[in-house]
């Protein structure tokens, strides 16, 4: 629970009785209604939400703020700081840094967006058919779970990134192929929560076909969760894609991303720090608002949850 | 309990086993073939070529290779380095596990001490300043890329060093003449371990005291006239450290493989940085060495984690 | 048996409110009662009544949020606003509370022994904790439990509920208080085991002689047991009597309506059960009369415009409604007093 959210939750009253301030619960409203509400009051979401779609407005229109091409050399300004003429500065080529991370960063959430939804389908897909299916198709899938819990992620990433980390698509498949385990995980799990309980058990009981069962009662009740996972792992596939770029692993020049631009900034930290602080506060920016806005829905989609793994 | 852990162990092996196979082969594959960079070696002759041939058993197919590395491991014989001056894989892996645990181990205890005391502070003082600041400070924490805190830091203390004419902390490298000079080195490193693991930590944390802040034995306990003091440090810690000690196993095994970032940024002689550099020369021996011993320790801590919750809580029978 | 002297207990106008985001939401309004040494009151009522909330009110258990208001004079003393430090130390020791769920109740990391023994450690520290052991030992075969310097050193997992609940009494009991207040003490167990529960905490009170609170939303729970029954409603108390007055001639309507949905065995086949149709008011937005008149057959356009006061009808008898003089005579062969377990 992201209690930065709203002061308002003072007024809950954790130790009474719940049965006692029953009395509490007004009339009933509709899930979507209560979970609108619920989002709407929490602050820190919506200003998550409201700085990720001026961040996106910003890589979207940025040409229209800087003149400057991301990978025009200018050999008169090498190295400057920010300045008029470059708010951010130039590199050591002298680039202008401004152009240069509005491209890496359209990159960076271009990848983070192909990484949410591939992952997040192949994940949905999977944990699905295992849950639904049980038997030896759960089986075979949750020991491929097992399998990628329980080795450590960055040093294999790391080891396959070397092959397959090159160009933006290829970092976004490479890391689509380790994160789909997170939603397999939690949609499998909901699956066999679901399946078992008695709305369900009555749906099928009363002759519901499985296509039914699942279009009508279990994936409206796990497209939260899914969504939530979706937006979480957003922000985990940019802080890998970048920690990839950094460690010259990931995506490579002559394409760009904010960790490249980290990268290339690396050795100019003692005279330039800015060149590092800029790309950096960037993506920590990126990240900051879609973990608010995955935390502000998974508050608002399931009000009993706590706080994610 | 030992049955358990036995049978546990027995179970982890084929899953190390897999995860070696598949890290071998990516990186026959991935990396391509040591040949290859011999090939374009200007100085090289024919005879090392043959050496190398040789050492890896490059003649032969992949699988035989990987039985062959398996066997050697199973043995204690972790291989040659190829990049490293042909020194033995053994001799370089335990020089580097130490240098890692340099940093390890320090962050690790500091992660737990600071996140035990921030969760218990922030689920006490719920909705306080100190609360909220905290809860702020670990969403940057958890949204922070580690090389870029690492960075950061580096960048602060340079200005520093540079604005005092002394220096206050290294910011590259491992210097360990005396005890002061490796403190001095191990600083911002270790700094920059926590900072990443404690904010994770301390949200879990914090969340775990919250949930047991409300149940209901804790109202009995205070129905029992108990002062506050005893029913926070006694009732609610006693069961708050059965999920924190839990994370705090599984993050040691993530610090030690977590590090490969931080040995990079502040170019630590750690296991990390072993990997990298084997990565980057094609240096099977040394990567599957590292992959593998993470691995294991991944496993293991796993495992601890497991036995751990046996111990500390009474419900759990691991039979 | 109600005693002369002093009230162990006296509650006056004791108000409690939850801030909520709706305002203040009052989940207690304006309770007076008093408890005689030795004597069991119960207070039933439906969830929402704030029958529990008066309870860990009195005990300074809710949150800080909570705000609360009047007086409750225990043994003399002030419990409201009183010293969180003294009024510690009464917790526990001249008032022990028993809750409903004995499964979450128990702290799941420490054994039943050391829980009970506990309680005497903590309030008196010349005792040795292996005294306080045996003395836990000696409380756990009092409230029936076999095999009890076994049982001590198990866990609350390794407690049947029923067995927890009776640990629960045993712990409550500790320190002989002379205040029980037991909120819906059976009302998680199997209806079997209710009775059994019951009679031990009968048999506990008996022995330690303290009065004792018993809050329930079940009122065929209080025949056996309780010397005097409150019912409250939307914050207040409906009806007061003896509990055998109570039961052969309930004059609220709402009582009257909770006695007669009351299932029972020896029922005429074909008579149906007869709930109140409704239900209880939201405790933030109270309507403006009576609290129970949209769910009541006999009111009136003075009780949809202002509230009713508690008012005696005979000795000891009080009751809160406008029309207690036209409400038609008690007839219904329902109302006859049922035993303890129902």
């Amino acid at each position: 629970m992201t209690d930065l959210a709203a002061p308002e939750k003072e007024a809950v009253t954790p130790v009474v009785d719940i049965g006692e301030v029953e009395g509490l619960s007004e009339k009933p409203e509709s899930f979507g209604r209560q979970a609108w509400d619920r989002f709407r009051r929490h602050k820190v979401a919506i200003a998550g939400a409201v700085m990720l779609v001026l961040i996106i407005l910003l890589f979207i229109f940025a040409p229209m703020f800087t003149p400057y091409a991301p990978d025009e050399p200018n050999v008169l300004e090498r190295n400057q700081g920010p300045s008029l003429n470059h708010p951010f500065g130039t590199d050591d080529l002298g680039r202008d840094l401004m152009a240069r991370v509005f491209t890496g960063g359209r990159v960076s959430l271009l990848i983070a967006f192909v990484v949410s939804l591939l992952a997040t389908t192949l994940g949905t897909l999977l944990g699905a058919i295992a849950g639904y299916l049980g038997g030896f198709t759960d089986t075979a899938v949750s020991q491929v779970i097992n399998l990628f819990l329980a080795v450590p992620l960055l040093p294999v990433l790391l080891v396959f990134a070397v092959r397959f980390g090159s160009n933006p698509i290829s970092v976004a498949l490479l890391l689509s192929l380790f994160l789909w385990i997170r939603a397999a995980r939690v949609v499998r799990g909901q699956f066999l929560t679901l399946k078992s309980m008695e709305f369900v058990q009555a749906a099928r009981a009363m002759g519901a076909k499985p296509m039914r069962i699942i279009g009508r009662h279990v994936l409206p009740n796990t497209l939260g969760p899914i969504l939530v996972e979706a937006t979480l792992l957003a922000g985990l596939a940019i802080i890998l894609e970048s920690t990839l770029s950094f460690l010259g692993l990931g995506v490579k020049p002559p394409d760009t991303s904010l960790g490249v631009l980290v990268d290339e900034a690396k050795g100019f930290i003692t005279d330039r720090p800015t060149r590092i602080l800029i790309p950096g506060s960037m993506i920590t920016l990126i990240v900051l608002s879609i973990n608010f806005l995955g935390d502000g829905l998974r508050d608002a989609l399931d009000p009993t949850s706590r706080v994610g793994d | 309990m030992l049955a358990y852990a036995l049978r546990r162990i027995l179970q982890a092996i084929p899953i190390i086993l897999l995860a070696t196979v598949i890290a071998f082969f990516a990186v026959t594959w991935a990396n391509g073939d040591p040949r290859a960079r011999l090939a374009t070696c200007t100085t090289c002759d024919e005879s090392a070529y043959d050496r190398i041939v040789e050492l890896y058993e490059l003649d032969k197919p992949t699988y035989q290779r990987y039985v062959s590395w398996l066997g050697d491991v199973v043995t204690g014989d972790l291989g040659i380095s190829t990049s490293q001056g042909e020194r033995p894989v053994n001799e370089i892996f335990w020089e580097r596990f130490r240098n890692t645990l340099l940093l390890a181990l320090p962050a690790f205890v500091i992660v737990a001490v600071l996140s035990l005391v921030l969760s218990v502070y922030q689920a006490i003082k719920q909705y306080s300043f100190g609360d909220y600041a905290l809860s702020a400070f670990s969403y940057f924490g958890l949204s922070m890329p580690t090389f870029f805190f690492g960075l950061v830091l580096q960048a602060i203390v340079i200005q520093l060093n540079n604005s005092f004419g002394w220096k206050f902390f290294w910011t590259q490298g491992l210097h360990d003449e005396n005890f002061k000079e490796l403190i001095a080195s191990i600083t911002l490193p270790v700094l920059t371990l926590v900072l990443i693991s404690v904010a994770g930590e301390t949200r879990f944390g914090r969340a775990s005291m919250l949930e047991i802040k409300n149940s209901e034995y804790i109202r009995t306990a205070r129905a029992k006239g108990l002062s506050e003091r005893r029913v926070v440090f006694r009732h609610m810690l006693r069961n708050a450290l059965i999920p924190l000690v839990t994370i705090w196993a599984l993050d040691f095994a993530a610090l030690l493989s977590g590090a490969v970032i931080t040995e990079s940024v502040f170019s630590w002689p750690g296991l990390g940085r072993m990997l990298l550099d084997g990565i980057f020369a094609t240096d099977l021996d040394v990567v599957m060495a590292v992959v593998t011993a993470l691995s294991i320790m991944a496993v293991l801590f796993n495992l601890f984690a497991d036995l751990l919750y046996g111990v500390l809580d009474p419900r759990i029978r691991l039979d | 048996m109600t005693t002369n002297g002093n009230p162990v207990l006296r509650v006056e106008d004791l108000s409690v409110a939850f801030k909520t985001k709706h305002g203040y939401a009052e989940a207690v309004r304006g309770l007076s009662y008093d408890v005689m040494p030795g004597e069991s009151v119960a207070i039933v009522g439906e969830s929402g009544s704030g029958k529990s909330v008066n309870a860990l009110a009195l005990l300074g258990l809710l949150p800080r949020t909570a705000r609360i208001t009047g007086s409750a004079l225990f043994e003399g003393e002030e419990l409201i606003g009183m010293d969180p430090d003294t009024l510690r130390k009464i917790r526990g020791r001249r008032i022990s509370m028993i809750f409903q769920d004995p499964m979450t109740a128990f702290n799941p990391v420490f054994t039943i022994g050391n829980q009970i023994a506990e309680i005497i450690t903590i309030h008196d520290s010349s005792v040795s904790d292996n005294e306080a052991t045996k003395r836990a030992t000696d409380l756990l075969d009092l409230v029936g439990i076999p095999h009890p310097e076994r049982r001590v050193h198990q866990y609350p997992h390794e407690y049947s509920g029923g067995m927890r609940q009776r640990a629960m009494i045993a712990m409550a009991i500790a320190n002989s208080p002379t205040l029980l207040i037991a909120d819906e003490p059976t009302t998680a167990l199997d209806v079997t085991i209710q009775a059994q529960v019951m009679e031990t905490l009968a048999a506990a009170q008996e022995e330690t002689g303290a009065a004792m609170v018993l809050i329930t939303h079940d009122l065929g729970l209080v025949a056996g047991v309780a010397d005097r029954v409150q019912v409250m409603y939307g914050g207040r108390i409906f009806e007061r009597a003896e509990t055998r007055e109570l039961f052969y001639n309930p004059i609220n309507p709402y009582t009257r309506g909770l006695i007669q949905s009351i299932p029972r065995l020896n029922e005429e086949r074909g008579v149906r059960l007869n709930p109140i149709p409704g239900n209880p008011p939201s405790i933030i937005r109270m309507p403006k009369g009576c609290a129970f008149s949209s769910r009541c057959e006999f009111r009136t356009q003075v009780c949809m415009d202002q509230p009713a006061e508690l008012e005696p009808v005979t000795d000891g008898h009080w009751s809160r409604c406008h029309n207690t003089a036209t409400l038609p005579p008690v007839d219904d062969p329902r109302l006859i007093p049922g035993g303890a377990g129902r």
